[in-house]
C-alpha cells in the first residue's frame, strides 16, 4: 500500500516537476547559448529541485509531528495508549517520496537536455 | 582570429538536403566590425551559429586562433561561448526573475563581475534602472540589457543576431552604436537585413541562398 502510494505521488511530483522546468526552456536555451554547459544547467534543476524537497520535506516533519501530537494528547494518551511521535521507523518513511521525485525530476530534465538545441530556442522554433 | 573553410551547414528537411550555408570561406579580423547582410532565409544566422560554434559544420571547418571548433566537445565549445564571446539576439531574452544588474551578471556565473556589471549599466544609459526586473522595462531598454550582457567580461568577439530587429529605427541605431563603442576590446559580427545599421561597419558580407555573394569594404558598400 505505502509503496502504491509513494509511486502515485513520486509520479504526479515529478510531472508537475517536469511542466514547471518545461515552462523554462527559453531561460535554459538562452543560458546554453551564452555558455552553460548541460551539466551545470542540470545541476541548477537539481539543487532548485532539492530545495524545494528540502522545503517540502521539513515543513511536512514538522506537521506531521503537530498532528501527531495533538492525536496524542487528544486521542491516544487519555485512552491509555503509547503513541512514539518520534518514531525512527516512521521518519525512515519520509524518504523514499522526496528521494524518487528528485530522481524523476532529474531524469525528465536530462532526456529533455539530451535533444536540445539552444538555437532553436533563440530563433523561437520551439517557443 | 575567427575563420572559416568551406563550412556548409546543411539541414535534412522530409528527407531532402537543404544548404542553410554553403560553402562558405571568410575570416573575422581582430577588432573588425564585420557586417552580414542579406534577405530573409539568406542564411545570415546560420553562419553566426557556425562561427560561433553554436552549430557544428556539416562539412568544412571553423578555427578559432587555429583551433577547430568541431573537435572540441560540446562542453568546451560552452565554455568558449561563455569566456570569449558575446551574444545579443533578435529578441531581447532576459529572465524575469533577475533585476537588469543580475540579468548582465548570468553572463559571468563565476568571478566578480558586479562592479563591470554596474558600469555598463550606467554606460547604457539606464543608470537608475538596475534593479528593475524586464517586465519594468521597454523594449530599447531590454535590448540595452543584452548589450551590457554581451561586453561583461569584454569578450573578444560580439555576436548580434539582428539586434535591432525588435526596436525602432533610433533604438536600433543606439544599439549598434553602443556594439560598435567596444571595438577596441575585440571584434563585432553583426548579421541584418537593414543596410543603415552597417554604415560603420568595416567590411560587409553579402550573403544570398546561403552562399556568399559578394564582400566588400564597408566605404564601398553602401
Amino acid at each position: 500500500m505505502i509503496a502504491v502510494l509513494v509511486l502515485v505521488i513520486t509520479i504526479m511530483m515529478g510531472m508537475l516537476i517536469n511542466i514547471y522546468q518545461s515552462q523554462r526552456i527559453v531561460e535554459f536555451g538562452l543560458l546554453q547559448a551564452i555558455g552553460y554547459t548541460k551539466r551545470e544547467l542540470l545541476q541548477r534543476v537539481m539543487r532548485e529541485t532539492l530545495w524545494v524537497l528540502l522545503l517540502g520535506w521539513s515543513i511536512g516533519l514538522l506537521c506531521s509531528y503537530a498532528l501527531l501530537h495533538v492525536a496524542d494528547a487528544l486521542l491516544m494518551y487519555p485512552h491509555a495508549y503509547a503513541l512514539n511521535t518520534l518514531d525512527p521507523i516512521a521518519l525512515k518513511y519520509t524518504f523514499p517520496v522526496p528521494l524518487s521525485i528528485l530522481i524523476v525530476a532529474t531524469l525528465t530534465v536530462f532526456l529533455r537536455f539530451r535533444k536540445f538545441d539552444p538555437v532553436g530556442i533563440v530563433e523561437r522554433r520551439l517557443v | 582570429m575567427i575563420e572559416s573553410c568551406g563550412a556548409s551547414l546543411v539541414y535534412s528537411d522530409h528527407g531532402k538536403q537543404v544548404f542553410a550555408c554553403r560553402e562558405i570561406t571568410l575570416d573575422v579580423r581582430e577588432n573588425e566590425f564585420l557586417g552580414i547582410l542579406g534577405p530573409s532565409g539568406s542564411g545570415k544566422s546560420s553562419l553566426l551559429y557556425l562561427l560561433s560554434g553554436l552549430k557544428v559544420p556539416s562539412c568544412g571547418a571553423i578555427r578559432y586562433f587555429g583551433k577547430q571548433l568541431s573537435e572540441m566537445s560540446d562542453e568546451m565549445r560552452s565554455r568558449l561561448r561563455l569566456r570569449e564571446f558575446g551574444f545579443v539576439f533578435q529578441q531581447p531574452y532576459l529572465l524575469g526573475y533577475l533585476t537588469a544588474r543580475e540579468n548582465v551578471m548570468v553572463a559571468a556565473p563565476k568571478g566578480n563581475f558586479a562592479d563591470q556589471a554596474e558600469k555598463l549599466l550606467d554606460r547604457l544609459g539606464l543608470e537608475d534602472k538596475k534593479h528593475r526586473h524586464p517586465h519594468e522595462l521597454s523594449g530599447g531598454e531590454r535590448q540595452r540589457v543584452c548589450v551590457a550582457r554581451a561586453l561583461l567580461g569584454e569578450p573578444k568577439v560580439i555576436f548580434a543576431d539582428e539586434p535591432t530587429a525588435a526596436l525602432d529605427h533610433k533604438n536600433g541605431r543606439h544599439v549598434v552604436e553602443l556594439l560598435n563603442a567596444n571595438r577596441g576590446h575585440g571584434s563585432l559580427v553583426m548579421v541584418t537585413h537593414d543596410p543603415s545599421m552597417l554604415e560603420e561597419a568595416d567590411r560587409v558580407l553579402r550573403l544570398a541562398d546561403g552562399a556568399i555573394e559578394s564582400e566588400e569594404e564597408a566605404a564601398r558598400a553602401f
